[in-house]
């Protein structure tokens, strides 16, 4: 019989949980939780697609996928990382449905992306963080991924473990990959 | 004073720690913006009336179809062959003269397109049947 996970969480955390399970108090503590995770869940999404518009808009599927699929949460991760799954999950079936439109090329469709970071108002970078775009944009998804969540959100590989169902052992050897990858590109390109 | 090589670290783990940490600096560096005012507009109302109303209408849906369905069922029903006696057999009982109606309630569907049907004081007349009949008065 399998072992229902026993995972530690915040007696804050059971409440918001045991709210939003509640009918009568489901829309409040949704409105709560979405205060408490938008800019994380943002910036996650937005470091994946890199556009604003395609993360706000996958943003508010993410959070219409939380707010129906609630229910079913069944506790055994942290509300986080099963919001992180949510994340992750829909910003790569929109990446895979755009890459359809470059007829699966995904060098083109990065290239393309990383083009038009240049010309995003909302890109707040030099042409050196565009070359570090362009180098972890084209890492495999996997390696990407990991990468992100290991450098950017400091997540711990245990957590990236049960968001993308991956065992630490992958990861660690994905984002030790990753990492020497992009310190060799950037060190071909000089760029420290 | 304990000295610090009772201490273990990983191979070549001081090598380019300097590097490291300057890389993370600039790595960690919060390049992507967002529109002014852009997190306090994340409207959550717009969500939760976007799932109601989508409930609503699949709730409208499914109650529609299960209506119309009920509605075909009774008509059908109604205008099915009900469990009247059916006209060949009265026409063979009569020919054969083996039937006895006579006040008794006599049943005929109407509706069939066959024959049919006038009730002229509890007489029934039953026309257009096969070719060797014009009509049967039964009384």
């Amino acid at each position: 019989m399998k072992q229902k996970k026993s995972v530690v969480v915040s007696a804050l955390e059971k409440e918001l949980i045991k709210k939003l399970k509640n009918s009568k108090s489901k829309d409040s503590a949704f409105r709560e939780l979405v205060n408490q995770s938008k800019k994380n869940l943002y910036f996650q999404i937005r470091r994946l697609l890199l556009d604003h518009e395609d993360t706000n808009d996958i943003l508010q599927n993410v959070y219409i996928k939380i707010y129906r699929s609630i229910q079913k949460f069944k506790e055994e991760s942290k509300l986080s990382t099963w919001m992180y799954r949510i994340a992750y999950n829909e910003s790569i079936n929109f990446l895979k449905s755009k890459e359809k439109k470059y007829l699966f090329s995904s060098d083109v469709m990065y290239n393309t992306m990383i083009n038009n970071l240049r010309e995003d108002p909302y890109f707040d970078g030099d042409e050196l963080d565009i070359k570090l775009q362009a180098i972890i944009a084209k890492l495999p998804p996997k390696q990407k991924v990991v990468f992100q969540m290991k450098y950017y959100d400091d997540l711990k590989f245990k957590e990236i473990s049960e968001i993308l169902g991956t065992s630490v052992g992958a990861l660690k050897t994905s984002y030790h990959l990753a990492k020497n990858k992009i310190k060799k590109e950037i060190s071909d390109n000089q760029t420290f | 004073m304990r000295s610090s090589s009772s201490f273990k670290v990983p191979n070549k783990y001081f090598k380019n720690f300097d590097v490291e940490i300057l890389e993370k600096i600039k790595l960690n560096k919060n390049i992507f913006n967002v529109p002014e005012n852009y997190f306090e507009s994340i409207s959550t109302e717009r969500i939760i009336e976007k799932e109601k109303s989508k409930t609503f209408y699949k709730n409208l849906f499914i109650t529609s179809s299960i209506t119309l369905v009920l509605i075909i069922l009774l008509v059908f029903n109604n205008f099915g062959e009900k469990e009247f006696v059916d006209e060949t057999f009265l026409v063979n009982d009569i020919l054969e003269e083996n039937y006895d109606y006579i006040g008794e309630n006599l049943y005929i569907n109407q509706y069939s397109k066959n024959y049919t049907y006038q009730n002229y004081d509890n007489q029934i007349i039953m026309s257009n049947l096969d070719n060797d009949f014009d009509y049967i008065i039964i009384e």
